[in-house]
């Protein structure tokens, strides 16, 4: 129930943000903008969660999956944010926001921000692949466990000086 | 039976991709993509990008007295109505010479913008773009033509 609920409530502010969005970028008629940042914004954000969750146990919920692309969305689109809440104009410093200024200035950018985003649902169904039984990031340490037993206590000290030899008496010894 | 959570990402994946291709493909099909730059990425981009020399002053009527001229570039639209607080001087042209000269015309069209170029007091020219709605997109404009020296009224 906590998990529905929390997707659903995740699920309201992305309808509500984007809702913004939207609403926003059509009344300057620049459509062409809430597509290549917010393709942009969440292509990297799924590409880079799905390579910080990888080297992490336990599989990424709906509403994780859902922040981070919208906080990808965000972060990319807060020079249009500033422009249309405190009219401040774009400036060449906003690229610190997800390439903002930079990528109006690559060739086809509609097309190169639909393949980001496309490489970022790729490695986010890698991932999932990856964590499933059977899936790669799995089956060694599977196979690990199985052969490792029980686990042992951390060595102590004097378990890693080396053994002494065993003093073997000299065959005149005695004699 | 529940499908397997890899099916489920990979439909998942799919059906986003679907989603935002479709919108893609709708944008680039529609008539403002059409009507808009050439340089697909130039476009209201509302960086003031240009610092140089406005061409062809003479033929537009000379610089501003006062404030920013906004100097629209199309055949036979209609100008924005800025609101007071911005210090701005509007004409429209649709004259190829200027067109070509703020790189506001589509040779293979021979279509003359949509679009307009700022233009401040001391001649020079600061920005200039396409725009498929000069007249609907007022509000963008003005905060522009605020944000230029001399431009900004009284609020």
């Amino acid at each position: 129930v906590t998990a529905r609920r929390a997707t659903a409530a995740i699920a309201v502010l992305v309808v509500v943000i984007e809702g913004y969005f939207l609403v926003r970028y059509l009344a300057f008629g620049a459509l062409f903008h809430l597509y290549v940042h917010g393709l942009l914004g969440v292509g990297l954000a799924l590409a880079g969660h799905a390579a910080w969750r990888a080297r992490r146990p336990g599989g990424a919920g709906a509403p994780e999956l859902l922040g981070v692309a919208l906080a990808g969305h965000i972060a990319s689109a807060v020079p249009d944010v500033l422009f249309l809440t405190a009219e401040i104009p774009h400036a060449a410093w906003m690229d610190v926001f997800v390439a903002h200024i930079s990528i109006h200035f690559v060739p086809a950018p509609l097309a190169l921000t639909f393949a980001v985003l496309a490489a970022g649902v790729a490695a986010q169904v890698a991932r999932v692949a990856g964590a499933a039984p059977g899936g790669r990031a799995r089956r060694p340490v599977a196979a690990a466990e199985q052969h490792r037993g029980p686990p042992r206590r951390p060595a102590h000290r004097a378990d890693l000086r080396p053994a002494r030899r065993p003093r073997l008496a000299s065959p005149g010894a005695g004699a | 039976v529940a499908p397997s959570p890899l099916l489920r990402a990979g439909l998942l994946g799919a059906l986003a991709l679907a989603v935002a291709g479709i919108g893609v493909l709708a944008h680039l099909s529609g008539e403002v993509h059409r009507l808009h730059d050439p340089n697909a990425g130039m476009r209201q981009l509302d960086l003031l990008f240009l610092d140089e020399p406005a061409p062809l002053l003479d033929r537009i009527g000379g610089p501003p007295a006062a404030g920013v001229l906004v100097l629209v570039v199309c055949d036979g639209c209609s100008a924005p109505s800025l609101r007071d607080d911005a210090v701005a001087e509007v004409r429209v042209t649709g004259d190829r010479e200027v067109a070509r000269a703020y790189a506001l015309q589509v040779a293979d069209r021979d279509r003359v913008g949509p679009g307009y170029a700022l233009i401040t007091a001391d001649g020079r020219v600061r920005y200039r773009t396409f725009d498929p709605s000069v007249s609907g997109n007022a509000e963008e404009i003005r905060i522009l033509v605020r944000s230029l020296p001399g431009g900004r009224g009284p609020t």
